[in-house]
Order: C-alpha cells, then sequence, then structure tokens
C-alpha cells in the first residue's frame, strides 16, 4: 500500500528522489528527537520522585520497604546462596520465616545487583541509598517500556506521550517516590515490558521476542505477585483474537513457547514454585494452550484441504473431539475440586469476589489498600487520564488490530481489578496512560493537520498532494510492521471477501471492519475541521495537559512524599514541626534492650521493629500465619493479667504501642483495635466483637447510620467495661491524663473514659516525645508471692480451658 | 453426507496424505521432530500415571522440555514454511539461529529445574504453599533412592 501511495506521489511530482532523501532526513531528525524525548522523560520520572528525598530526607519508607532493605542488606552482605537459604529467627517468634523461600526476590535482587555495579565500578555507595533510589530509576524504565509498548500498538507519537503520562501519573508516583523501597516500583516496569515484549512478538512474529518475552515474564514473576494478572490477561486476549477469527501463526509463535517457558520459569522462583501448575489462577493459561493448539490444527489442515472434503473432517473430528474434550474437562474439573478453596487462594479470589475478603479473611480485609476505592481516588490517582481513556478505546478501534485489541482488553480488565482493591489501581495506571497517549495523539495529530492545511499559501493541487502525503505520512508514522499486515489484511478481504470460503458469521464481523477502515480513511481524506475550532480545540488540550502536570506535581510533592516514618505539619506561623518518634523508639529499643529480648506490638510495625531495632519481634506485616497474629490480638484485647500470660508465654519483654491521642495522628492502634479483637475473635472465641462496641440507645441516630455489627468503638466514658479494661486501652491512655489534665483524646475528639488507673503486670519504660509510641516492659513475677500466682494461674487455666472446651477452639498457650 | 460416510473418511485420508506428500523434505523432518517430541511427552505421562509423579519437579520439567521442543519446532516449522505469506521476510537462517536461542534457554531453565527441590524447612512452615502433602503416594522402590536424598539435602 506505500508503495501505491508512493507510486502515485512519483507520479504527480516527478521529484521523488528529492523527497526521499526529505523524508530519510526527516526521519533521521525525528528519531533523534525522539531519544532526545525520552532522555528528558525519563529524567522528569526521576526528579519528580525526589520530593521526598528534598523535603524529607534519604529514608526508606513506611513498612514493607523497611523488610525489603532488611532482605537486601542481608544479601549484600552474605550473598545470594546464603540468602536463597536464610531462615529468619528474629520474625515470627517462636516460628522464624524462610525468607529465601516466601519472598518475590526480584526486588532485592535488582537492587543488590545494582549495588554490587556500583561499588564494583568504585561508586561506593551505601546500601541503603541504592535502596532509596531503586524505585524512581526503574519508573523511568518503565515510562521507557510504556514508550515501546504504544509505539508498537499505535506508533510513535502516542508512545512518546503515553511516556510523559506515565512518568507523572500519581497512582505510580504514590508506590515508587525516592524511598518507596516496594515490590511494586520494579514490577511495573516488568509488567509494561513484559506486555510490551509480548506485542512485539504478535507484531512481528519471531521466536527471539518470545524468549525475551518469557525472560521478562520469569523477572515479572519474581518481583510480584501481580504476575497472575499476566498469565491471564495475555491467554484471555489469545481467546479473544481466536474468537473474532485473528488466528495467525505470529499469535501461535507469541503464545506457545510462552506458556512453556514462562512456567517453567516461575516454577524457579521458589515462593512461586509448583503452584506454577497447582493453583487455578494457572489453569487458564493451560486450557487456552490447548485451544491453541487444536485451532492451529484446524487452521493447518483446512490450508491443505479442498472445502469439501474438510467438511468432512469437520464431522469425523467433531464427533470424537467431543468426547476428548469431556474427558479432559472432567480432568481438569477433578484437579480443581481436589485442591482446597477449589485451587484459588485467597486474595485471587477476594479478586472475582470482592466480598469474600471481608466475609472469611479479615486479615485480608484489614489491610487499608485491600479496601474497594472510592471515587474522588480514582481522580487524585489517574486524573484527566479518566476522561481521556473512553477517546482513547475508540482510537484504538480505527482500526482494530491486534495489539490495539489487547490494550483494550488490558484496560477493560485493569478497571474492574482497580474496583476490586485500591492497590490494584497501579495496574490500572500503565493502561490508563497508554489509552491517554493514544487519545491526545490522534486528536493532536487531527487539529494540527486541520490548522496546516488552512493556513494560507496552499490551495489547488498543491494542496490536493498535501493531503496525499499526509495521508501516507499519517500511515507511515501509525504503521508498525504489524499492523501494516492488518491493514493490508482488511483491504484485502473487502476485496476478496465474496471469494473467500468463510462462515457466514465470520464474514458479518470482517465487512464492518472493511468497511469501517475504508470510511475512516475516507474520513481522513476529509478530516479538516475549522481552522479556529482546531486551533481553540489545540489550547484546550493543552490546558487539560497543564492541569494534569501542575496535579502531578501537587500530589508528588504534597500527597505522596511523606515517608509515614517522619510526620511533619505546619504549625499556624508556618513553622514545619518535625515528629520524629518512631526512629526515635526504634533507636531506644536497639541502645536499652538485649540483643535477644522479644517485642511484641501489632503486626504492621513488626517490619520496622526488626530493620531499625533489630528485635525479635512476635508477628510482622507478612502476615502468613493467622493464628499467630490473632494470638497478638488476644493479649492485646485481653484484661492486663491475661496478657500478661500470654505475652509470657511468647517470651515477650517489651511490649510497643503506637499512641497518637496526644498529637491527633490517626493511624494508631486504638483506630486499629477493631482489627485486633476482630481477628483475635476469629479464631479464640472467648474475645467477642460485642463486648467491645457501644450499642446505646440515646446515640440511635447516630448508630443506624453505620451497620450495627460494626457499631462504634468508643473510649469515652459509655465504653464498655471490657473496652477500658483491656491491654490496648490501658497501655495507650496510660498516665494520658498527666498531659494536660483533661485526657482529651485528640484524634478521637473525646476525653478518655477511664483516666486514673496503675498498671499491675506492665512497667512503662519508655515513651516518645510526642507519645507517639509508648513501650512498657513486662514485670517479672513477684518472688513473694510466686507460689500463690502460679497456683491461681493453674486454676485460671483449668477452668478457662474447660471453659473453652465447649467452643472447640483451644488457646495453645496454656 | 450421511450417505457417504465410508466412502469419505477414505477420500479424506487419501487427499491429506497427497496434501501432505507436496511438503518439502525439510519440513517433513521437522514434523518427525515434533512427532517424536510429544510421543515421549506421552510416554512420560502414562509412566506418571503408573508409577506416580513423586520426583515432581522431574516429571514436570520432562514433560515440559518435550511439550517446549515440540512448540519451538513448530514455531521453527512455522517460519520456515514457504507457503507462509506472514514470514516472507524472515530468512530461514534467523529462523533458525532464534529456534536456536529459544532451544537453549529452555534447556538452561530445565537443567535448573531438574535438581530443584523444595526445602524441607519451607515446607514444614508454609504448609499452605506446600503441595508436597497432596502427592499420591509412590511405591518404595523406585523413588526410595531419591526420597533419601531429598531428606539428606
Amino acid at each position: 500500500m506505500l508503495e501505491e501511495d508512493t507510486r502515485i506521489l512519483s507520479m504527480a511530482d516527478g521529484e521523488s528522489s528529492r523527497e526521499a532523501t526529505a523524508r530519510t532526513l526527516r526521519n533521521a531528525f525525528g528519531n533523534v528527537l525522539s531519544f532526545f524525548i525520552l532522555l528528558l522523560i525519563g529524567i522528569l520520572a526521576f526528579s519528580i520522585r525526589l520530593f521526598s528525598v528534598i523535603k524529607y530526607e534519604s529514608v526508606i519508607h513506611e513498612f514493607d520497604p523497611y523488610f525489603n532493605y532488611r532482605v537486601t542488606q542481608f544479601l549484600t552482605k552474605n550473598g545470594i546462596y546464603d540468602f536463597w537459604n536464610w531462615f529468619d529467627d528474629r520474625t515470627w517468634y517462636p516460628l522464624g520465616r524462610v525468607i529465601g523461600g516466601t519472598v518475590y526476590p526480584g526486588l532485592t535482587l535488582t537492587a543488590g545487583t545494582l549495588w554490587w555495579l556500583l561499588n564494583s565500578l568504585n561508586i561506593p555507595l551505601s546500601v541503603e541509598t541504592v535502596c532509596v533510589f531503586t524505585a524512581p530509576v526503574f519508573s523511568a524504565f518503565a515510562s521507557w517500556a510504556t514508550y515501546l509498548l504504544t509505539k508498537e500498538v499505535k506508533g510513535t507519537g502516542a508512545g512518546l506521550t503515553a511516556a510523559v503520562l506515565l512518568a507523572m501519573v500519581p497512582s505510580y508516583i504514590s508506590r515508587s517516590v525516592a524511598g518507596s523501597y516496594d515490590n511494586e516500583a520494579v514490577a511495573i516496569f516488568a509488567l509494561i515490558f513484559t506486555f510490551y515484549l509480548y506485542i512485539k512478538t504478535l507484531n512481528t512474529g519471531s521466536l527471539f521476542y518470545a524468549t525475551l518475552n518469557a525472560l521478562a515474564y520469569f523477572y515479572m514473576v519474581c518481583s510480584w505477585g501481580g504476575y497472575t494478572f499476566i498469565i491471564n490477561l495475555i491467554p484471555m486476549h489469545v481467546l479473544l483474537c481466536i474468537v473474532t477469527g485473528r488466528f495467525s501463526s505470529r499469535l501461535y509463535i507469541a503464545y506457545a513457547p510462552l506458556v512453556v517457558l514462562g512456567t517453567l520459569l516461575a516454577a524457579l522462583v521458589p515462593v512461586v514454585g509448583f503452584n506454577a501448575v497447582m493453583t487455578s489462577e494457572h489453569f487458564a493459561s493451560f486450557l487456552v494452550f490447548i485451544i491453541i493448539h487444536v485451532v492451529a490444527l484446524v487452521y493447518h489442515v483446512k490450508g491443505n484441504l479442498s472445502p469439501r472434503m474438510f467438511k468432512v473432517a469437520v464431522t469425523l473430528v467433531v464427533s470424537v473431539g467431543m468426547v476428548v474434550c469431556c474427558a479432559m474437562i472432567a480432568v481438569l474439573i477433578a484437579l480443581v475440586a481436589s485442591s482446597p478453596t477449589k485451587g484459588w487462594s485467597g486474595r485471587s479470589l477476594s479478586l472475582l469476589d470482592p466480598t469474600y475478603a471481608s466475609k472469611y479473611i479479615p486479615i485480608i480485609a484489614s489491610v487499608s489498600e485491600h479496601q474497594p476505592p472510592t471515587w474522588p481516588s480514582y481522580f487524585m490517582d489517574i486524573n484527566v487520564l479518566a476522561f481521556l481513556v473512553p477517546a482513547g478505546i475508540i482510537a484504538c478501534f480505527l482500526p482494530l488490530s491486534d495489539a490495539s485489541s489487547f490494550v483494550v482488553l488490558y484496560i477493560v480488565t485493569s478497571v474492574y481489578f482497580s474496583g476490586v482493591m485500591v492497590r490494584l489501581m497501579l495496574v490500572l495506571a500503565p493502561a490508563a496512560c497508554i489509552m491517554s497517549g493514544i487519545a491526545l495523539s490522534e486528536a493532536f495529530n487531527v487539529l494540527t493537520r486541520s490548522v496546516k492545511f488552512q493556513l494560507p499559501g496552499s490551495s489547488g493541487i498543491s494542496q490536493v498532494l498535501l493531503i496525499l502525503s499526509m495521508i501516507k505520512s499519517g500511515d507511515t508514522s501509525m504503521n508498525t510492521d504489524g499492523e501494516q499486515n492488518d491493514i493490508a489484511k482488511t483491504e484485502k478481504t473487502d476485496e476478496t471477501a465474496k471469494e473467500r470460503p468463510s462462515k457466514k458469521n465470520k464474514r458479518k464481523e470482517k465487512e464492518p471492519v472493511g468497511k469501517a477502515s475504508i470510511r475512516s480513511r475516507v474520513e481522513r481524506r476529509l478530516l479538516v475541521l475549522p481552522l479556529e475550532a482546531s486551533v481553540i480545540a489545540i489550547i484546550l488540550l493543552v490546558l487539560l495537559g497543564a492541569f494534569y502536570v501542575v496535579h502531578c506535581v501537587w500530589a508528588a510533592a504534597e500527597a505522596y512524599s511523606a515517608p509515614s516514618i517522619v510526620l511533619t505539619t505546619y504549625s499556624r506561623e508556618g513553622g514545619l514541626h518535625v515528629f520524629d518518634d518512631f526512629r526515635e523508639a526504634y533507636a531506644w529499643l536497639s541502645h536499652n534492650t538485649e540483643v535477644d529480648d522479644k517485642v511484641a506490638s501489632w503486626w504492621d510495625y513488626g517490619y520496622q521493629t526488626t530493620a531499625m531495632a533489630n528485635r525479635t519481634v512476635i508477628v510482622d506485616n507478612n502476615t502468613w500465619n493467622n493464628t499467630h497474629i490473632a494470638t497478638v490480638g488476644t493479649a492485646m484485647s485481653s484484661p492486663e493479667k491475661a496478657a500478661w500470660e500470654i505475652f509470657n508465654s511468647l517470651d515477650v519483654k517489651y511490649v510497643l504501642v503506637v499512641f497518637g491521642g496526644l498529637v491527633g495522628y490517626p493511624s494508631d492502634d486504638i483506630n486499629k483495635f477493631l482489627w485486633m479483637v476482630r481477628i483475635g475473635g476469629g479464631v479464640f472465641p472467648h474475645i467477642k466483637e460485642p463486648d467491645y462496641l457501644m450499642l446505646n440507645l440515646i446515640d440511635f441516630s447516630f448508630l443506624s447510620l453505620c451497620p450495627k455489627r460494626d457499631g462504634q468503638y468508643r473510649i469515652d466514658s459509655q465504653a464498655t467495661p471490657t473496652m477500658l479494661n483491656c491491654l490496648m486501652y490501658k497501655l495507650s491512655y496510660y498516665r494520658f491524663v498527666e498531659t494536660d489534665g483533661k485526657a482529651f483524646d485528640r484524634v478521637r475528639q473525646t476525653e478518655i473514659g477511664k483516666k486514673y488507673f496503675k498498671l499491675t503486670h506492665f512497667e512503662e519504660v519508655f515513651t516518645t516525645h510526642h507519645w507517639m509510641v509508648r513501650i512498657y516492659k513486662l514485670k517479672p513475677p513477684k518472688n513473694r508471692i510466686r507460689g500463690k500466682t502460679k497456683k491461681s494461674k493453674s486454676k485460671a487455666s483449668s477452668t478457662s480451658s474447660s471453659k473453652r472446651s465447649g467452643t472447640g477452639k483451644r488457646n495453645p498457650w496454656h | 453426507m450421511g450417505r457417504a460416510t465410508s466412502k469419505d473418511p477414505q477420500a479424506l485420508i487419501h487427499s491429506l496424505r497427497s496434501a501432505y506428500a507436496a511438503t518439502p523434505f525439510s519440513l517433513k523432518i521437522i514434523d518427525l521432530y515434533v512427532g517424536f517430541a510429544v510421543f515421549s511427552a506421552i510416554i512420560q505421562v502414562v509412566y506418571m500415571a503408573i508409577v506416580g509423579s513423586f520426583p515432581f519437579n522431574s516429571f514436570l520439567s520432562g514433560v515440559l522440555s518435550c511439550i517446549g521442543t515440540a512448540v519451538l519446532a513448530v514455531c521453527l516449522r512455522v517460519q520456515v514454511n514457504k507457503e507462509n505469506k506472514e514470514f516472507k521476510d524472515l530468512p530461514p537462517e534467523r529462523a533458525f539461529s532464534d529456534f536456536v536461542f529459544c532451544n537453549l534457554v529452555l534447556h538452561l531453565v530445565i537443567m535448573n529445574f531438574l535438581e530443584e527441590m523444595v526445602k524441607p524447612e519451607s515446607c514444614l512452615i508454609m504448609s499452605c504453599r506446600c503441595r508436597w502433602s497432596s502427592c499420591p503416594a509412590e511405591p518404595m522402590g523406585i523413588n526410595f533412592a531419591q526420597n533419601i536424598t531429598t531428606s539428606m539435602k
């Protein structure tokens, strides 16, 4: 088709050679320009994430990154083999945890390699610095990968636009600011790059790219549990292609080697292991693997036989094939049914059924990033892209190629998943960027073209020529190797649709495509908007982009840069006030306690305690053992003596609570207390949630607003006695009345219920400057009455066990 | 259709054979290779069904290496097939080098995977992740030696 156009041009022009040299010059110039633009995009992606370092300091953020940091430290100190065999005795006391077998190693291996590389180049950076800057570096890579992917789908212009958008999309910034050293930082790059290589393989049909695709998939499996998204999305796309009659041998080359190699590679990662063939998340890919072979065989046979013979073959094969299919399906169903939870892990089930987690697994539901998002969070996280996405989807349908259908499928599925979990907004963000990039670049394409045509000085034949050349250049910019084939194919089907023997419905599908392509080409030829309208539209689009940039910079600077380990507020005079209580507390722990002391806290603070204080913790953020967490939750919601016994049986020396009542820090332990009770009560039934809820009749109007089961956790004078006597209340509010005389809790906005009390089994050893972290020590059992306590303890335990035997579950700590 | 059922299969086989006779010799070699790989995969599956899948990684790597070999050979066949218009620009040398590269990666992975065993301690602790418990009981004779080597590791 291109050649045809050039021929027409040359006939009309007669100066094709000069034209050609001009074009190559323009192409070369365009390549250099896009290279520099990409470089700038990389710098932008890197530097917009440095706000956290500039405004705060170069620290690791939040919770999970501390664990990753600790693992990286271990890796760089002890080497890769010790890393695989690392049994960590500092967490989950007394069970411990096999880090090497239960962690996604991609991030730590990447950072460790980077550190090793830099050090071998005599650039002496600390491990922490490398960890802090891993995420920004990889977000630059991710924007380049977005460029490649979108370029494969819709050409260079769309690619560059999408890359710019991705470089500063707030959703991705929230997980990849400097210091946010989490799996997602590298996983998003791996995700996009895997998709790029898949599309590239699909467009070129090269086995080389298929191999690279499998390796990129391996990197993704290494780095994030979200790899199941890939291994389900790609089969879905393959199925879509087959169903819509777009099967080609390129599709086979893109998919079949990926499944075999990808499964093997995924099974190499210890944390996945045999799950790669054993769990239902992966079954879809195997099913499609079988289907694509059947389809390939059918196409092959069809190509070799006459239509009549093919019909005979179909009737033969269908009768035999039904039996085989039934057998296969029976085997599959038996496999699925034989595995527990029908082969699906809890997290995946909660993806399919959004209410699953809150019903059955409180520990998944308790994590705030597993909640469904609210509408404002969409606007906050992807901003104007939300409005551009529909336009991008439409642009993808003109004309629909394999690649653009993949992108459409990607956005549709990711919109669904982001609706289930806030955290998966991160998967949506690249898709939204790609779509918006396509939409924006198509819009600019149309608008600038119509401006260019209507500029004075071009008329008559030259204008026609210009239009022709525009069509041609538009085509060259839009077509990549694979898509060219597709357009050519649709045209061919248009011409020869009647001749080709195909099923009726298939023709029905193909004809509109052909017509649409013709119509779109006609439109493209005629699509010249009025000058004023297009100028105004360009200005509006630029304004929209400017709004997006402003929002992104604001989000990066203000909303997502806080490390959450160092907090700041602005006082009324404009002065900056820093709350550095967490590090104060952890430093106190590491300086004033024995190396082998065990520290109990709610699981949120487990990673930080092991990483910063280097003390053994009972539970941490890797919530693999529900019972253990429930034990800590039970202790926190028990009265002092029972809690002391539980903690003592766990060898705990210190208890750490986070308390925000003095400075108004909302995510403290009292606000998380609901989950401690719920998780604890889920395993040990003697903890009953209603005991902690206030169901007073005076507040009936308010209560009816919220579901009755959630009720209200009150800590003021109307709180239940169970609440006022539980350990968490006491440890949080001990001596609180001494601060202002009224004991006014600034988070809950009330005065607390019980102001003056003494601790009998715990003693306060350290409280940080702003009272945000309070550390208590378990009192040793008193010598004088030791025999007595022992007796009473045994009595108590016997009574409690007899009581509990009725409920079925026993507390193992007695 | 129903009238000619006895004749049609013969005609079908005949036309299939005549169509296949026209394929070049090199493609026939590839077909033989694919057939052999699929055959050995089937043998392994049958063996697994009879004896048990105890060293599951070796079963997996064996079967997947056969399937992978077959798939890659099919890809090569598709690419070097002269009749296939989609790969006109691709020289057969390039196709073959891609094939070799992909095979190298595949068999490196398989060699790596053959020896990998689930660590005993992770088996103990990550009971939800470990699937050894669901493995069928295997007869003593064949897998006993492997059992011992595993436990010694």
